[in-house]
Parts: C-alpha cells; sequence; structure tokens
C-alpha cells in the first residue's frame, strides 16, 4: 500500500509559493523537487506535467489543484506540495482558484500506485476540515503530520 | 455541438473496457468530458462499519476515477474529474446545469432511474450506453 506522508518530505512543502500564475507555480515546484536530488531530468518531467495540464483540469475544484504526470525522469514516487495565499487559476470546473497545490511524480511503470496516490489525496482534500487544517498549518511539520493523521 | 460531455459511472457496476464506446464519441465530437461519481450522503449517524464501508467506496470510485482519466490522458482526451455526494439523478442534472454540460451520457445502471433523469435533465439530452447492444 502506498503512503502519501512517505512520497512527501519537509523540504518538499512550500507553505508561501512565489509564483502566481500555473505554469510558473509547477515550476517553483518542480525545482523544489530538482533540488532535492529526486528529479533527474527536469526538462522531461516539466514537459510531462505540462503536456496534461494542457489537456486536462487538474484542478479538481474546492481550492485543490493535483498536477501529475508518470515519467521517466524519477525512478520513485514523489510528492511535493505548495500554498498559495493568493490563490492560482489552475482553470478549475468550480472556476475557483487553487490554494492548495500537490505536484505529483510517478515512474512509468509503477501505474498502480500513482492511481493509488492520486485517488488517496483526492479523497483526503474533498475533506473540508483537512483542506483547513492544511490552510492553517504553520511549519512543514505539521503539513505532514495532518498527512500523516489523515491516512 | 457537443462542447462539455458529463458521463456518469457507477464504479462498481462499470468495468473500464465499457468505457471505450464513451471515449470514441468523446474524441470524434472532441468535447471535454467530465466525469461524475456520485457517494451517498452521509448519515447523521452511523456505525463504525458502515463508516469503514463508506470510506472503502470512496477509495473503489477515486480509483476508477482515474484510471479513466490515466486512459483518456494517452487518448489525449480532455477530461475533467468530480466525485459528489448526493442521490445520482439530483446529482447528474444539477452537475449538468452547473458546468453547462451538452450532453448527458451513463450506462444501464440497475439503481439509476433513467427516467426520473430525463426529466431533471429538461432539454439537455441523455445517452445511455448498453455494451450488449
Amino acid at each position: 500500500m502506498i503512503s502519501i506522508s512517505e512520497a512527501i518530505r519537509e523540504e518538499g512543502i512550500v507553505l508561501d509559493l512565489k509564483a502566481q500564475e500555473k505554469v510558473a507555480v509547477i515550476k517553483e515546484l518542480v525545482s523544489v523537487m530538482v533540488d532535492l536530488g529526486l528529479i533527474q531530468d527536469e526538462e522531461t518531467f516539466l514537459v510531462d506535467i505540462l503536456k496534461r495540464e494542457n489537456l486536462e483540469s487538474t484542478g479538481i475544484g474546492l481550492g485543490v489543484a493535483i498536477p501529475h504526470a508518470r515519467t521517466t525522469a524519477t525512478s520513485e514516487l514523489l510528492l511535493a506540495f505548495g500554498r498559495s495565499a493568493k490563490g492560482v487559476d489552475f482553470n478549475s470546473l468550480d472556476g475557483k482558484p487553487s490554494h492548495l497545490i500537490f505536484l505529483i511524480a510517478a515512474p512509468e511503470e509503477k501505474k498502480s500506485h500513482y492511481i493509488m496516490a492520486l485517488a488517496r489525496l483526492s479523497k483526503i482534500l474533498r475533506k473540508e476540515e483537512m483542506r483547513t487544517r492544511l490552510s492553517k498549518a504553520a511549519t512543514p511539520a505539521e503539513v505532514m503530520e495532518i498527512l500523516k493523521e489523515a491516512e | 455541438m457537443y462542447r462539455r460531455v458529463l458521463c456518469y459511472v457507477e464504479a462498481d457496476e462499470t468495468r473500464l473496457e465499457e468505457l471505450e464506446g464513451l471515449l470514441d464519441l468523446a474524441s470524434q465530437l472532441q468535447s471535454r468530458l467530465i466525469v461524475l461519481a456520485v457517494l451517498p450522503e452521509e448519515p447523521e449517524e452511523s456505525t463504525k462499519e458502515e463508516k469503514e464501508k463508506r470510506d472503502l467506496l470512496e477509495d473503489r470510485i477515486w480509483n476508477f476515477l482515474y484510471q479513466i482519466e490515466d486512459v483518456a490522458f494517452g487518448r489525449e482526451l480532455k477530461i475533467s474529474l468530480m466525485l459528489e455526494e448526493g442521490k445520482p439523478e439530483e446529482t447528474i442534472a444539477s452537475v449538468v446545469k452547473s458546468y453547462e454540460a451538452d450532453l448527458c451520457v451513463t450506462f444501464p445502471y440497475k439503481e439509476l432511474d433513467a427516467e426520473l433523469l430525463l426529466q431533471k435533465l429538461g432539454p439537455t439530452p441523455l445517452l445511455i450506453f448498453n455494451q450488449e447492444g
């Protein structure tokens, strides 16, 4: 069973995103993963993530976006989390800006882990209580604790 | 003509292969596909066992929705996923209206009242895929 809290690290959590526009936010979160040494090929990963963004809205509504991709740029399931007080337009169906943004990267061959992680995260984030707690978390350690509890 | 197609699915009653026809249709129409699943409303009081059952159902629904998304992405289709709570017929009609879907598509599910859904949809056409012909 795949665990969300095991796929994310404190250093992969940005509580105050600098970027304000979708592609820039994705690039900011990708660079966090790259700095952690978790992505072998930044350009390939960006292409894979943005290809999906061009086709679908990964803004799932309720102020949440989950940009994601299976990619050859990593060999393990990875998550990064960014928070934007102002909100970012992820073309959500409900038209609302996204404040909580989770970036997911998974190896091409780990399709079931990838789908399970997306499903688990979507389920957690559908709960208003979880969204509120993540919005108010003061430190990355607190975010980690919330995700652990939610699982 | 059909910019947005809403497809209602029941995760436990649908196999991924059954969606091939729907994906072909969305591809031909060059429509954005909104795939909707509906979770029954949570009762005010429920036992631990009922809560666990509901929790597992939600897991299965999200898993199924993301499997659909993965297949659709492979076919370069525009797709959005939604999970709402409520009674299916009312929820489908409400989502069709809110997101201005031009066509509603579903499958012949036992628990879905197609006549009631037609009434609630008003002028929006309803297409029921019957894989057995």
